[in-house]
């Protein structure tokens, strides 16, 4: 009797070898056993007509079979009447009866999904349907199709539990991804990405192609992802590059595709008429509604609104905006045998952003080799170099300067009569509005280059000394070099009307790692179970160079950034290093009995550098086990499901993203330090301590408890994953508040807990599969629920202010103990006062506030005023009467995608929403307040309140000599806080793929053209450009918030993908 | 198929135009349907009015897409709800808004697009459109009323109105005392003669009061029918012992309370024998100035802004202080028009009202202010730029365009830098009296040179003892329109300051 190995666990090359064999035997089988049989043979190819190698023919009922050859040709002997079943890993199983042909030549679909698709997890690789832990796989097809530039911008909605969103639209800025809920407060809560087998940390997406990209794998609980220990709390995305061919054929691919993006929304802005009539209004409340110098400045320079009704006027705006284009080129050359492998890529994307003078590029060079020393010993190395640039200034985060503020503010037309105003409405003499300027000569003269240089590369060594018993070497090398220079010309805000003048400044950083990966693996099969064992040790040296130099008072912005000597006003240089270490210990144990209970088992032990000896190592369990349901009778019995598995896991992770040293008491000198001393009082640094050390600061700790279902239905036709997860973060590295006694505010420690817990459910059906017309349909769905359950000792809340202007400083966001990380904070909206609220006191012809109503804190309150809650009831508002007012943690989000392929066309549509979240508009809350100056703002303006026009939530601009303006420190309250929940049509990508005997008259393998659209259109009520937006100063302290973003944009992309 | 695959590109395009559409940036303009009748019209309610005086309302708030709203009271009712006639309503009135046409500043004109010089414009003035007003020695006693008040809008031919019942609530108490008077101010209580004060003068407000004393009951005691005051019995005292005793007004029908004190008020000297005591002087008005606001005695109404600082806070007169009584603060406020582009200028500073009937019987009654000019240079004619006028009216209830004003400067008696040397009519010429380019007005006296120096300068008010409603108004304003640079750089239209401006009451 011959046994077929289970060959779809093998390795293609283990089939190669085998396969002379096991055609010799099962050819004297058969001509013994079946003489009357007849020969038949073929191709089986893939439907790309791409032979496939080693792909199994057997005949159905009988234990005889062969396997295909490099050509993918088989030849076996069957008689009429048996069926054969032709079988590849990763596609469709087909099953054919013999009739009167000897030739059979078949074509093996692709599986859309299937259990047995590999999944990569932490040092090695498993089939899904052995899967113990959380994991989840994106397809690199898929997000190869969509019009971006960097791999993690097509993420969105692909992946339940994982919540990708912007920081804004700036081209290229990566974008934020937090798995199952963040873990950290102050700390970060990315994942780490581990990249052909090396954990990368500060990883920049943009630096390796997404055409390069063969497996992308996220693990998400912590029995998955304990394997990698004190880095993995925020979980891990594994993605392998591809390499080089095996079958003695090169391919060379070429993708070419232009696109074109654009801001498709507006912030909505007051029109020429409104805007004039709005200053009419203004000049009235100035005036007290009795005509005086404002009523007649307004008279003479813009004479009437009515003359400005049909006015086209200027959207600053779009002026400052632009239709953007992208090109983009990757080629790449695939090639190899059985004994050697290349695969080279290049890719050079040229992305204008959609905001004058800002832009991305990108020039990413790969190398992939690999050589079989012998049959038991293969190299492989690779070398890879990325060369990123981000130009353009800033848009968001800056306090002071603001194009988007610019654009929005600067008024919408010049009046019949100059006023002697700057072109937009500034007075360039009136030192308040210093912050003001023309924002298009802003972008254009701030030239700001953020350069990315990054070397990579590594070699490994796998060496079997058995089949079942094999060791796997690796070092790594990876240095980037982060330069950014930023020049403010003469015509920019900073260089007419700031106090550097002309200035530059350059900041260089620079990041080195060298790591090295070692494994040992051994199988065993013993009677009906199965064991798999991984040791390693892994170490890794990272070592951070900083340099910032900046000189100020150029005398000519001739040169830009290149002669920063000329200045005249140099700051002191700085430089800094730091370095840190880290050596582990791991080990996992797969068991598995009678292929239907699961057992993994893993343990790390980390020691890092950045703590003290005697808090310096880690150690991180993580158990799971899995029991296959459907290999029960008693579910095989029920035909409708086809698989199905139960998990459950648990695992400690941990995360030590601190800066360095910060366990260890530092010291210090700066410009501020110094002594004048001495004779002649000279000035003398002098050292001062600079942070305080907690000794027994180790790492931040993350217990998760996951259980899980996995299910197939109808034949697998519909596979589902449902899981149920806790995580408890305990001992975070926070940087917590200290006592005013020790001289330091704050000091990193282990303080505080987290909870996040929620429930994730994905679910893939294949809901037509006919030859011509194939539709598949994915959907997720994520519910995360996070709450602070501890925080420093004592400490009931964070108070946080964002920073994102100086005029509004005030605590916005709180993170406070039992509700989430990061609320929104500020006041409640009451109503305007109204006379209602006062009474007129005839004697001295003034007005009080009845008894009851409060006042608006430090400045008085007239009708029209702003009135808030006054919470604590102590007749004043102030910080006292703050409140949580949003809350940014959507209720849940997800993703659902529906994937066509009708002939030769080919259609994916992916939406992606995220419900029930808020968003600190505090672009309302500068734009749509009212101000005495000329400045422009949004719709709420044309409602302000005025003794004629009560009945709104818009304050006054003045009355009886009042403010309507609520004071600093009371600027923030929920009006200014929306609902940013939304469906957006995340993309479309409509490809065609050119027919055989078109490529092949071209000596073509295949081409294929398309179109694809990302981001196309957005269902929300916010009333802001996008609601995939956070640029928050302080991460998960500051969620969700909106003020002066980069826009998002809509990209239409054309291409052309051929393979030579 | 065929048809599926240009459904496809069908869907694909349509999606892909929705993703092209660019929301436009401007607001849509507000256009016609916007205007309604006139909603929500709000008074703040008055609830310290009194008994048939003078009252005047705030300006209402009203709802009417910020079209200029004109009043009319239509009707009123009492407090039981039976409707009030026409002798209550006929002291009624309503204020609306004017419309104004005013000069653009010469530099300003502008021609228009059908080609005609432009010079003017006009504008509204609604500052108090809806102010009701209800005279002085109306008919409107204890108890309260509400008025029903009609808003009409015009938008182009359209009119909007609506009537507003019961709109305006006003409750009239009882008047209350505002000046409690003894005479003489200093009194001799003998210690054992049982002699008391003098019965105070209830010279204004309800007589349906009580009084109590706040300080020295260890001293004294108060008849709370009469407000005598007198001895404690077993009150005894080595010396003579001065006593400004403090006293509570209440009125009966409201419990509303008014206080007395201070050495202008009442100073009792308690003695072992009898003792002659001088006549005082009772300064009714001293306002500290330190804020634009009744409460601090002043009003400022900006006619024509210029380019000045106008009217902020500084020291006081220190001339002045020579004869402040002790235990008052005051500042002066000061404006300067020498900023900027020295753009004519005109202002007003409006001096709390006064009812000088009080003092009408036994006193001498006069208003003391000091004021100074600094940095006033002449214009090449000669003229001063700028000068300060002082002004009085009988009517003036808020409204400084409708009352009718009266310049006194030549009634003002002055005093330069002194308090000794003999008052001149008149005040002085602002700047340095030097000739110069010319005299065209005929003021300047060398011997009158007020240049950076305080004034102290006094109105003798005795003529003026029969208003009850006496309104003192000083005017800086320019002698030229436009800029001053456009005349002279070497005039300067200078600083203004004012001083000590308070109403003293002499015994006789």
């Amino acid at each position: 009797m011959i046994v077929i190995p289970n060959l779809q666990k093998m390795n293609p090359l283990k089939f190669i070898q085998m396969k002379k064999t096991i055609g010799f035997l099962l050819f004297f089988l058969c001509v013994s056993v079946t003489s009357y049989a007849q020969v038949i043979s073929g191709k089986v190819t893939d439907t790309e007509g791409t032979p496939l190698v080693g792909a199994s023919v057997v005949i159905k009922g009988q234990n005889k079979g062969t396997i295909t050859d490099f050509d993918g040709l088989y030849k076996l002997k069957a008689k009429k009447g048996d069926k054969l079943i032709f079988s590849y890993l990763g596609y469709e199983t087909k099953e054919i009866k013999i009739f009167n042909k000897k030739t059979i030549q078949v074509t093996l679909e692709t599986k859309g999904m299937g259990l047995d698709e590999v999944v990569i997890v932490g040092y090695g690789s498993v089939k899904k349907r052995d899967l113990t832990g959380a994991v989840a796989k994106v397809s690199p097809e898929e997000i190869s199709k969509t019009a971006t530039t960097n791999f993690d911008q097509a993420l969105a909605g692909r992946i339940s539990g994982v919540n990708i969103t912007s920081l804004d639209g700036t081209p290229g800025e990566a974008v934020n991804i937090v798995i199952r809920g963040g873990n950290s407060i102050t700390g970060d809560n990315s994942p780490l990405y581990v990249i052909d087998g090396v954990p990368l940390e500060d990883f920049d997406p943009g630096s390796i192609s997404t055409n390069d990209i063969e497996t992308f794998d996220i693990l998400k609980d912590a029995s998955a992802t304990a394997i990698y220990g004190s880095r993995a709390a925020n979980g891990v995305i594994l993605i392998n590059t591809k390499s080089g061919r095996s079958d003695g054929k090169t391919d060379v691919r070429i993708n070419v595709s232009n696109s074109y993006q654009w801001i498709p929304n507006r912030l909505e802005v007051l029109s020429p008429y409104e805007y004039v009539k709005y200053q009419q209004q203004i000049a009235y409340a100035l005036d007290g509604y009795s005509p005086g110098d404002r009523t007649k400045f307004f008279a003479q320079d813009w004479v009437d609104p009515e003359l400005y009704r049909n006015v086209a006027g200027t959207s600053w705006q779009d002026e400052i905006f632009r239709l953007a284009k992208t090109n983009k080129y990757n080629a790449s050359i695939s090639g190899g045998d059985k004994t050697s492998s290349l695969y080279f890529s290049t890719e050079y994307i040229d992305q204008e952003g959609t905001l004058l003078n800002t832009g991305y590029k990108k020039f990413v060079n790969n190398l992939k080799f690999s050589r079989k020393i012998s049959s038991k010993t293969e190299f492989k190395g690779n070398l890879m170099y990325t060369h990123l640039n981000r130009s353009g200034m800033r848009v968001s985060g800056d306090k002071y300067t603001s194009v988007i503020r610019d654009a929005i503010q600067f008024r919408p037309v010049e009046p019949i009569n100059d006023d002697g105003l700057e072109l937009g409405g500034y007075d360039p003499a009136d030192i308040n509005q210093r912050f003001l300027f023309n924002p298009i000569k802003n972008l254009e003269n701030t030239d700001r280059q953020s350069k990315f240089d990054v070397v990579r590369g590594g070699v490994s060594l796998r060496h079997k000394f058995k089949p079942n018993f094999y060791i796997n070497l690796s070092g790594n090398y990876q240095i980037d070099t982060r330069k950014e220079s930023l020049f403010f010309g003469k015509d920019t805000q900073s260089g007419t009307r700031g106090t550097d003048h002309i200035n530059g400044s350059i900041t260089q950083r620079r990041n080195q790692t060298i790591s090295s990966s070692n494994t040992i693996t051994y199988k065993k099969h013993l009677g009906k179970s199965d064991l798999t064992f991984l040791g390693g040790m892994e170490m890794q040296a990272r070592s951070y160079e900083y340099t910032y130099l900046k000189n100020s008072e150029i005398p000519t912005d001739l040169f830009g950034i290149d002669n920063l000597g000329l200045g005249t006003s140099p700051s002191i240089p700085q430089t800094s290093i730091s370095k840190n270490t880290l050596l582990s210990y791991f080990t996992r144990l797969n068991y598995s009995l009678k292929d239907k209970y699961l057992v993994t088992f893993t343990y790390r032990a980390d020691g890092s550098s950045k703590f003290n000896e005697e808090n310096r190592w880690g150690y991180f369990p993580s158990f799971s086990t899995a029991w296959k349901l459907s290999e029960e009778k008693f579910i095989k019995n029920i035909t409708a499901i086809s698989f199905a598995k139960v998990r459950a896991g648990w695992g400690v992770t941990g995360n030590n993203r601190v800066r360095d040293y910060q366990a260890y008491n530092q010291l210090n000198i700066n410009t501020g330090s110094g002594y004048a001393w001495g004779t002649g009082q000279n000035y003398v640094p002098g050292a001062y301590q600079s942070n305080l050390g907690v000794p027994d600061l180790t790492w931040e700790s993350t217990a998760q408890t996951n259980v899980g279902l996995d299910f197939g239905l109808f034949h697998q036709k519909i596979e589902a994953t449902v899981d149920y997860y806790n995580k408890q973060t305990s001992d975070l590295l926070l940087n917590a508040e200290m006592a005013p006694h020790t001289g330091f505010d704050r000091v990193q420690q282990n303080v505080g807990k987290i909870e996040n817990k929620g429930f994730e459910f994905s679910v893939t059906s294949q809901n037509i599969n006919r030859k011509k017309f194939q539709w598949t349909t994915s959907f997720n769905i994520a519910f995360n629920r996070n709450k602070t359950l501890a925080l420093n000792r004592g400490q009931e809340a964070i108070y946080t202010d964002p920073e994102w202007s100086n005029g509004y400083a005030e605590n916005q966001y709180i993170t406070k103990i039992g509700e989430p990380v990061g609320m929104m904070y500020g006041l409640q909206y009451e109503r305007i006062y109204q006379w209602e609220d006062f009474n007129w006191d005839n004697n001295l012809q003034t007005y009080t506030l009845k008894e009851g109503i409060p006042d608006n804190g430090a400045l008085p309150v007239a009708p029209g005023s702003v009135m808030f809650k006054d919470i604590d009831g102590n007749g004043t508002i102030n910080n006292e009467d703050r409140v949580i007012i949003g809350n940014p943690h959507p209720k849940h989000f997800g993703g659902l995608s529906n994937n066509f392929k009708i002939g030769n066309f080919d259609l994916s549509i992916l939406f992606q929403w995220s419900y029930g979240f808020d968003i600190l508009n505090a672009n309302k809350a500068v734009f749509n307040v009212p101000g005495a100056g000329s400045q422009n703002g949004f719709k709420g303006l044309t409602n302000i309140w005025t003794p004629t026009n009560t009945n709104t939530d818009v304050n006054a601009v003045s009355y009886l000599s009042v403010f309507g303006t609520a004071p600093k420190g009371n600027l923030i309250d929920d009006r200014y806080v929306e609902d940013g929940s939304y469906l957006r049509l995340n993309s479309i990508s409509l490809g065609y793929k050119i027919p055989k005997k078109i490529t092949n008259a071209l000596h073509l393998k295949k081409a294929r053209v398309y179109v694809t659209g990302q981001n196309l259109y957005t269902w929300t009520g916010y009333s802001g450009y996008n609601p995939d937006v956070s640029v928050g100063r302080y991460g998960a302290l500051t969620p969700s918030l909106d003020y002066s973003a980069y826009p998002q944009s809509v990209t239409v992309m054309t291409g052309l993908d051929i393979t030579f | 198929m065929k048809n599926q695959v240009f459904t496809l590109f069908g869907i694909t395009t349509i999606l892909l135009f929705l993703g092209s559409c660019t929301k436009d940036t401007f607001t849509e303009n507000s256009n016609d349907s916007l205007y309604k009748a006139p909603s929500e019209l709000s008074y703040s309610e008055i609830l310290n009015a009194r008994e048939f005086s003078f009252i005047k309302s705030g300006t209402p708030i009203v709802n009417t897409n910020n079209l200029i709203p004109t009043y009319e009271i239509v009707g009123g009712r009492n407090g039981t709800g039976e409707v009030l006639d026409a002798s209550y309503l006929q002291d009624v009135s309503i204020e609306n808004p004017i419309e104004i046409t005013a000069n653009l500043d010469p530099e300003n004109y502008y021609v228009n697009a059908a080609g005609d010089s432009v010079k003017t414009y006009t504008a509204t003035n609604y500052q108090t459109a809806g102010v009701i007003t209800i005279a002085n020695e109306n008919k409107f006693g204890i108890g309260d009323y509400y008025f029903d008040v009609k808003v009409s809008t015009q938008h182009k031919e359209d009119t909007y109105s609506s009537t507003f019942n019961n709109v305006f609530h006003l409750n009239v108490g009882p008047q209350l005392v505002t000046n409690l008077l003894f005479s003489p101010i200093a009194q001799n209580l003998v210690v054992g003669t049982g002699n008391t004060s003098s019965t105070p003068y209830l010279i204004t407000g309800n007589t349906a009061v009580t009084f109590d004393l706040l300080s020295d009951t260890d001293k004294l005691s108060i008849d709370k029918q009469t407000g005598v005051i007198s001895l404690l019995d077993g009150y005894s005292t080595a010396e003579n012992d001065t006593l400004y005793p403090t006293v509570q007004v209440t009125s009966t029908i409201s419990q509303e309370t008014t206080t007395f004190q201070g050495d202008s008020f009442l100073m009792l000297v308690a003695s072992n024998s009898p003792i002659d005591l001088p006549k005082k002087t009772n300064y009714f008005f001293y306002p500290t100035l330190e804020a634009e606001n009744k409460t601090f005695g002043y009003a400022i109404d900006m006619v024509e802004q210029g380019s000045t600082t106008a009217w902020v806070q500084a020291n006081p007169s220190p001339l002045a202080a020579q004869e402040r009584p002790e235990g008052i603060e005051s500042k002066s406020i000061w404006i300067n028009v020498t900023v900027g582009d020295r753009l004519a200028h005109e202002s007003d500073v409006i001096i709390n009202t006064q009812d000088l009937t009080q003092f009408s019987l036994g006193f001498d009654l006069s208003a003391v202010f000091h004021i100074k000019n600094q940095y006033v240079e002449y214009m090449p004619d000669g003229r001063t730029p700028t000068e300060l006028e002082v002004y009085y009216s009988a009517d003036y209830t808020g409204n400084n365009t409708t009352a009718t004003w009266t310049k006194i400067n030549n009634q003002v008696t002055s005093q330069i830098n002194s308090l000794t040397t003999t008052p001149f009519v008149g005040l002085p010429y602002p700047g340095d009296q030097k000739i110069g380019g010319g005299d065209p007005d005929g003021q300047k006296d060398a011997t009158k040179n007020a240049d950076n120096k305080w004034t102290r300068c006094e109105l003798d008010l005795n003529p003026y003892k029969d208003i009850q409603n006496f309104t003192l108004k000083f005017k800086v304003k320019s002698n030229y329109t436009g800029s001053l640079n456009d005349i002279s750089t070497a005039a300067r239209p200078g600083r203004y300051y004012i001083s000590d401006v308070h109403f003293k009451a002499s015994e006789e």
